[in-house]
């Protein structure tokens, strides 16, 4: 977790590695749209089982692994749990009985506390959702150059304080995750143990201790890069080399990766305009029954 | 040979601050000439740098008065990216710097700025490679290479820009000794074979004042000192009142009354030995200081740890006993597990195979007894003020016994006087090491562990800190301070501990470790200056300046008592 190398891109020879760095932001703009978009359960699975798949394909270190793991766990969990909880739609079916009505006090106040099945199948169809953007996030991190993902943002004529601004945190997050530890180890050898007080105050305190180090440490580091960066010719007023033309085979890749964006973005408003009432189509019959069951 | 950088009455003084930060800079650099710029801390050094190549003022701050033409051009009236092709910037530390995480990603950085096809690109990134010595190395991983080599990346990545002067900011501070000579080298062969102008701002000018051309002085801003290097050789009281380290040969021959013409052994051994033809004495220098037993306050037996099960062994049957109140320097090169030793000494990494003894007892956990000051001070220091940093141990339990008050002596003599209300993580690199020091022995624990705490220190702040220690040490504590410095290893450790792959290859006195050339090399050490001059001169093993002064002159005056 604090290993900074377990962040930090990696240059290594597969086909996730080698791919241009536009048809990856591509990629992981498609899958965000289906995430959002899609709203079964079975379909969401397919897209997060895909999205891991790629980190097979990257050949993703065991630590990586484990990191992703913890991630999603949490994730999965933590959503699951608070919209089975708090899920307020209807129909709810009850399926567990935490805190009954009746308990004094918090049974009164809250009305008792029980566990929906709709609500798991929500909250487990909301952290699929997100465990796949951060599935696919991580991959782009973990694979891409930062400076290859600069080139493309300046590519793309995003402003180029946005982009450094967005790749030095990129850049810079690995660091700070391992400088974390080093700061917990020093506060340890000089008599602090945050960890053995369960006051709030302390842990407060400790989140300032904490931080003060590292936001110092990121500053002088960002300062630093700043100056290096526009020292190398970075910045306004200067001719970058453009990104070359994709190749063919990637072009295609690109070409095919838009049209199912298109494809699954006029499958969804015709859905949608049936769904609604809008506009009903009887020759579409088999795509709203496709839709309903798949998508 | 033309002027390359014209500064005519330069001054600068930052935004928010008051006192400018240079002041009537007058300086021509020849086309061709190699610099080293150097004085104390927050002399104005690295803020005349930033001048050259346009940073200041386009990029920062403040307010700027005279001119500078870097290359006939007004820098005023172009952009940093402009200038930058004519003076390329390099910072301290590589990891602050590098960008990208392959290697050649990191030196095309720059050509693509410059809008080069990839064409070109590649091949100049193959050329500038070969330069700095990583040639072939170009789908390397940045994370893969040492830390001399990534600062020789750091380097390549503005040197693809192929800069007519190349500036330099403190770059060798960080780095062992082996990593600071392949990277001087490299620096040299710039200059000499391609014609490059540098400029190197550095304090460990021992190391780069032998193969500079000029040397500069700066001290409060103002240009003091202007000269070649052989003026700075023959004249080195110029540095020495400003508290900076000189090379030792040269040292030697200015306390001898002599000019020294080069840094070279052989050349200050030729001139003391015409001035003092009686000066090859042979002597007989005492070894090893005898100390009387005493309990053992670190005690280490087969010590082994590897961080992989698969991967090497990090410490390979570490055996060291060390009495209390006893100094030690621990050298060797990057990676030969000195650190991870320390972190097994104070309880930070638990202890798989062999032994740790703390005053008899063995390490279970994070012991209290010891005080740890790590290589990154900015890491240690959490607290608002410098004064609440440096009791923050006494209460919290630390340093029993202590009066709340004995602090502020220990903040007078480390040099922090005045600066008890001021915030920790803003004062200088120097000044920051220095309060992670005092916190710790405020609290005076039973050992002191301090990893690298020499760098970034002028002289007089060593001394501060190694007499503070020493202080230490004859009150029963116990010190184990991890350098590169062979020097100051030399001038104020008892004993010296050398590891190489994890293992013990040395463990003796200064004079016995510094005598046998085969361990320094296989440490990538340097054998001091000043051990050399003696053992040329006299056959002896001086452990400092002084000693091998003190020699010549008694040898001269025909009263040598050994």
């Amino acid at each position: 977790m604090y290993n900074r190398q377990v962040w930090e891109a990696t240059p290594a020879d597969t086909p996730i590695h080698k791919m241009d760095v536009r048809i990856k932001l591509a990629l992981l703009a498609a899958v965000m749209l289906f995430a959002v978009g899609l709203e079964g359960a079975r379909p969401l699975f397919f897209l997060f089982v895909c999205s891991l798949g790629m980190h097979f394909v990257a050949r993703s270190s065991v630590q990586r692994w484990q990191v992703l793991a913890v991630f999603l766990l949490v994730g999965l969990w933590g959503t699951m749990v608070s919209q089975a909880l708090f899920y307020n739609q209807e129909p709810r079916t009850m399926i567990a009985c935490l805190v009954s009505p009746t308990t004094p006090w918090i049974g009164e106040w809250t009305g008792g506390i029980f566990i929906y099945r709709e609500g798991l199948e929500h909250g487990a169809v909301q952290a699929l959702r997100s465990g796949t953007m951060l599935t696919c996030g991580l991959l782009i991190c973990w694979t891409t150059d930062p400076r290859q993902l600069l080139q493309c943002f300046l590519h793309w004529r995003m402003p180029f304080e946005v982009a450094f601004m967005v790749i030095t945190s990129l850049r810079f997050l690995p660091v700070i995750f391992e400088e974390t530890a080093v700061v917990f180890t020093a506060q340890r050898l000089r008599g602090f143990e945050p960890a053995r007080s369960l006051s709030p105050v302390r842990w407060i305190r400790t989140a300032f201790y904490v931080l003060f180090p590292i936001l110092a440490r990121s500053l002088r580091r960002a300062a630093t890069l700043a100056l290096s960066v526009e020292s190398r010719g970075f910045g306004r007023g200067n001719s970058r080399a453009n990104l070359p033309m994709l190749p063919l085979p990637q072009q295609f890749a690109c070409v095919g990766i838009f049209a199912v964006i298109l494809v699954g973005a006029t499958l969804k408003v015709i859905y949608s305009l049936q769904h609604n009432g809008v506009a009903y189509f009887p020759q579409l019959r088999g795509v709203y029954d496709f839709m309903a069951v798949w998508l | 040979m033309g002027v390359i950088v014209d500064c005519r009455e330069l001054s600068f003084t930052y935004q928010n601050s008051e006192a400018p930060s240079l002041q009537e800079i007058n300086w021509q650099i020849e086309s061709g000439d190699f610099i080293l710029c150097t004085g104390p801390t927050g002399c104005g050094k690295s803020t005349l740098l930033k001048a050259f190549n346009g940073l200041i003022p386009h990029e920062i701050s403040g307010t700027l008065q005279g001119s500078i033409q870097i290359n006939g051009k007004d820098s005023l009236q172009c952009s940093v990216a402009n200038l930058s092709r004519t003076v390329s910037l390099m910072f301290q530390n590589p990891d602050d710097q590098i960008f990208s995480t392959s290697i050649a990603d990191e030196v095309g950085f720059a050509l693509e700025n410059m809008g080069m096809t990839p064409v070109e690109i590649q091949r100049r990134v193959a050329e500038t490679l070969a330069w700095v010595g990583l040639a072939g190395r170009e789908q390397g991983s940045v994370h893969a290479l040492s830390g001399g080599e990534r600062q020789r990346l750091a380097l390549a990545a503005v040197l693809a820009i192929r800069p007519q002067v190349l500036a330099l900011d403190e770059p060798i501070s960080q780095m062992d000794p082996r990593g600071a000579m392949e990277l001087l080298q490299v620096l040299r062969k710039l200059n000499e074979e391609h014609g490059i102008t540098i400029i190197v701002v550095e304090h460990r000018l021992h190391e780069v004042m032998p193969i500079c051309k000029s040397v500069v002085v700066m001290e409060q801003g103002r240009l003091v000192w202007q000269g070649s290097q052989r003026d700075a050789f023959c004249q080195p009281e110029a540095f020495l009142r400003l508290g900076l380290r000189i090379p030792q040969t040269v040292h030697i021959c200015h306390r001898l009354g002599l000019a020294a013409e080069s840094a070279a052994v052989d050349d200050a051994a030729a001139t003391i030995r015409a001035a003092y033809p009686a000066c090859s004495t042979v002597v007989q220098e005492p070894l090893l200081l005898q100390r009387e037993e005493t309990e053992l306050a670190i005690e280490v037996k087969a010590l082994e740890f590897q961080y992989d099960p698969a991967g090497r062994k990090v410490l390979n049957g570490i055996d060291l006993a060390i009495p209390r109140g006893q100094f030690v320097a621990l050298m060797g090169n990057n990676g030969a597990g000195k650190s991870t030793l320390l972190h097994h000494i104070c309880g930070l990494q638990r202890v798989r195979q062999g032994q740790v003894k703390l005053l008899g007892q063995a390490v279970k956990g994070l012991d209290r007894r010891v005080g740890m000051v790590m290589q990154n001070p900015d890491l240690m220091l959490f607290k608002s003020t410098v004064e609440q940093e440096i009791t923050f141990g006494l209460a919290h339990g630390l340093g029993q016994g202590k009066q709340s008050g004995d602090w502020r002596e220990l903040v007078d003599r480390i040099g922090l006087g005045g600066m008890e209300d001021r915030f920790p993580l803003a004062l200088s690199q120097g000044q920051r090491v220095r309060v992670a020091i005092a916190s710790l022995l405020s609290c005076q624990p039973a050992i002191m562990l301090l990893d690298e705490p020499t760098t970034g220190q002028d002289l007089g702040h060593i001394d501060d800190i190694i007499g503070l220690l020493q202080e230490y040490t004859q009150k029963g504590g116990t010190v184990i301070l991890c350098t590169h410095d062979t020097e100051v290893a030399a001038r104020y450790a008892e004993r010296v501990v050398v590891m190489t792959e994890g293992k013990v290859v040395a463990d003796a006195s200064p004079r016995q470790v510094f005598s046998c050339d085969e361990v320094l090399r296989s440490a990538s050490l340097r054998t001091p200056a000043a051990l050399q001059l003696s053992r040329r001169l006299y056959g002896g093993c001086a452990l400092g300046v002084e000693e091998v002064v003190r020699h010549v002159q008694q040898a001269s005056m025909g009263s040598y008592a050994g």
